[in-house]
C-alpha cells in the first residue's frame, strides 16, 4: 500500500486533527468531537444554517465547504461511512442561529438514515431542519427513478447556492426552494480508471484493469453502466456529457455552468483536455457556458478518472453560483 | 433498580447472549456485522438505564438517543428509532398495557418509515408486526408480553422463506432463503427477554 499513514485506523482523526490545525481560526470542533466541525465564527445570527455530512476519503467533500458563502457545519464520518445521527445533530444545534437548518448531502442510504433522525431529534429540541439530497449521478439510475440516484461532484452548486442565498439573508423557506431548483437542475457523469485503497483495508476492493476505463463508476466503487477499454479523451467526454445533455434536455440557448472534477489522481492537465471537448460540443449546441470549475471537488481517495457535472442556470441561481465564498478549501472572489 | 430498567438489563444481556447467533445468519446474508451491533445495542441500552429519570418518555428517548450513538448502524439507528418515536405517544405509566400498545405501534411505524419497508421483505418488521397484533389482542401487560415473544418468534421463523429486497440481502435474493433474517431474530430475543 503506497500510503503515507501512521496507524491505518487513525486516519481519519490523525486527518481531522491536522485539519484543525492548520486552520484554526475558521473551523473548530463541537463539544471537542472532530467529527462535528462548524465555522469557527457558528452560529452566524440570524442567517439559516447549512449542515452536510458524509463519509470521509472524498476530501474537498465534505469539510471542505465549510466556510464563509457556503456551508456552516458537516459530520464527518469514518473512510466510505456515515457520520452518527449525535454528531449531526451536535452540528445542526451548533450552527442554528434561530432561523432553522438546512440539510444537504448525498443520497445514501446509512446518511439518510442517520440525518433523518438527527433532524428528528433536532425537532424535538424546537430546531427546524430541512433536507435536500443531492442525487445528480445520472448514471446510478435512469430516468424517471431521479429519487434513487447518488449523489457526486454536482452537490458543489447546491452547496453554493444555497451558501450564497444563506448568506444573502433568505429565509428558510427561500432557501430551500431555490436549492431545490438548483437540484433539480443539476446532472453528473463520471468515469473510473482505477480502483482505490481503503487504509484499513489496505489492498483495492474492487477492480479497475490497467488500461479499462468504467463509466459511471460511483466514488465508493459503486458499479458503473459500461466497462470498456479506455478511450481518447475527446471519446469519454463526448459520452459523458451527451448523457447529461439527454438527462437534462439541453437545447440551444440553454445557459449552464459545468465543474470538471478530478477523482483524486488525475491532473488537471487532463480534466482541461476534456473541457476542450466539452467546450466544442455545448458551442456546436448554442449552449452558453456562463462558467467553469476546473480541479478537485469530489473525490475518491487516489482513485484515478474524472467527472463532468452541469447545472443550467437562471440568472438567479448564475447571481449565487457568482457569489464570493471562502473556506479552507475554497475561495472565489 | 426499577422493574423497567431490570427488564431492559435483560434484553441488553440476551442480546449480548445471542450475538454469535445474529452474526452467522448476518454473514449468511449481510455483512456480517450484526453481531458486533447487538452488542453496541446493548451498551447504549445500559448507559440509557444508567441515566433514568423514573419518567417513561424521558427514559425511552434517552435510550434511543444512547443507542443511536453507540449503534450508528443503520440496523442500530432503526432500533434507536423504535424508542424515540415510543417516546413520542406514551405516559407515563411504566406498567399500562396501553403504553406497550402504542409505543410499539408507533415504534413499528417509524422504523417502517425510517427504513423504507413493509411487512413480507424480510426484516424485523415480520417479527415486530406479530408481536404488536398479539399486544393489541391482549388484557393485561403480563400476558401480552408473553403471546407477544411466541409471535415475534414465529414471525423471525416465517421470514426464512421470504425473499429479501433490503440491504446486502437484497442483492442476493434467491441465495438468502431457508435462513431466517437476522434482524427479525433481534426482535424475537428482545421480546423473549421483555416477557
Amino acid at each position: 500500500m503506497q500510503k503515507i499513514l501512521n496507524v491505518p485506523k487513525e486516519f481519519v482523526s490523525e486527518m481531522l486533527e491536522g485539519i484543525l490545525q492548520a486552520y484554526p481560526t475558521q473551523l473548530k470542533a463541537v463539544d471537542g468531537d472532530n467529527h462535528a466541525l462548524v465555522r469557527a465564527d457558528a452560529p452566524i445570527a440570524s442567517k439559516v444554517g447549512i449542515a452536510t455530512g458524509g463519509g470521509s476519503g472524498h476530501l474537498p467533500l465534505f469539510l471542505g465547504y465549510v466556510g464563509k458563502g457556503l456551508l456552516d457545519g458537516v459530520a464527518v464520518g469514518d473512510v466510505f461511512q456515515s457520520p452518527t445521527a449525535d454528531q449531526m445533530l451536535a452540528v445542526t444545534k451548533q450552527v442554528n442561529s434561530g432561523a432553522g437548518v438546512l440539510y444537504i448531502y448525498g443520497n445514501y442510504g446509512g446518511d439518510v438514515m442517520n440525518f433523518d433522525l438527527a433532524a428528528e431529534l433536532a425537532g424535538a429540541e424546537g430546531i427546524r431542519v430541512e433536507t435536500i439530497l443531492g442525487a445528480d449521478d445520472v448514471a446510478s439510475a435512469p430516468k424517471g427513478e431521479e429519487s434513487r440516484r447518488r449523489g457526486i461532484a454536482g452537490i458543489f452548486f447546491l452547496y453554493k447556492v444555497a451558501g450564497a442565498a444563506a448568506a444573502a439573508g433568505k429565509s428558510l423557506d427561500e432557501v430551500v426552494a431555490i436549492t431545490k431548483r438548483a437540484a433539480a437542475q443539476t446532472r453528473t457523469m463520471g468515469v473510473a480508471l482505477s480502483p482505490v485503497t481503503l487504509p484499513t483495508v489496505g489492498h483495492p476492493t474492487f477492480e479497475v484493469k490497467a488500461g479499462e476505463m468504467e463509466i459511471g463508476m460511483g466514488i465508493h466503487g459503486e458499479p458503473g453502466i459500461r466497462k470498456a477499454k479506455l478511450e481518447t479523451a475527446d471519446q469519454i467526454t463526448s459520452e459523458l456529457i451527451n448523457a447529461i445533455k439527454s438527462d437534462l434536455s439541453l437545447k440551444s440557448g440553454d445557459k449552464v455552468c459545468v465543474l470538471m472534477n478530478s477523482l483524486g489522481a488525475t491532473p488537471p492537465e487532463e480534466l482541461y483536455i476534456m473541457y476542450r471537448q466539452v467546450k466544442k460540443i455545448f458551442s456546436g449546441d448554442g449552449i452558453d457556458v456562463a462558467r467553469v470549475y476546473v480541479g478537485e471537488f469530489a473525490t475518491s481517495l487516489e482513485m484515478a478518472g474524472a467527472s463532468i457535472s452541469v447545472i443550467r442556470v437562471d440568472s438567479e441561481i448564475l447571481g449565487y453560483i457568482n457569489a464570493p465564498a471562502h473556506t479552507p478549501f475554497f475561495t472565489q472572489v | 433498580m426499577s422493574e423497567f430498567s431490570a427488564t431492559l438489563e435483560k434484553v441488553a444481556k440476551a442480546l449480548e447472549n445471542n450475538s454469535k447467533r445474529f452474526e452467522e445468519l448476518d454473514s449468511a446474508a449481510g455483512d456480517g456485522d450484526l453481531g458486533i451491533t447487538a452488542g453496541k445495542i446493548a451498551e447504549g441500552i445500559r448507559s440509557g438505564i444508567s441515566l433514568s429519570t423514573g419518567d417513561l418518555k424521558a427514559d425511552l428517548m434517552m435510550l434511543g438517543r444512547e443507542i443511536s450513538k453507540s449503534a450508528p448502524s443503520t440496523f442500530g439507528t432503526l432500533f434507536a428509532t423504535g424508542f424515540i418515536r415510543a417516546s413520542g405517544v406514551v405516559s407515563n405509566d411504566y406498567s399500562a398495557l396501553e403504553n406497550a400498545q402504542k409505543g410499539f405501534q408507533s415504534a413499528f411505524e417509524g422504523i417502517a418509515a425510517r427504513g423504507k419497508a413493509s411487512i413480507g421483505e424480510r426484516t424485523l418488521l415480520d417479527a415486530l408486526a406479530p408481536a404488536l397484533t398479539a399486544l393489541n389482542d391482549a388484557s393485561d401487560l403480563r400476558s401480552g408480553l408473553s403471546s407477544a415473544a411466541i409471535a415475534a418468534r414465529g414471525g423471525a421463523k416465517v421470514t426464512a422463506e421470504m425473499m429479501p429486497r433490503h440491504g446486502r440481502a437484497g442483492w442476493i435474493g434467491e441465495r438468502a432463503k431457508g435462513l431466517e433474517d437476522a434482524g427479525a431474530n433481534v426482535i424475537a430475543v428482545v421480546f423473549e427477554a421483555l416477557q
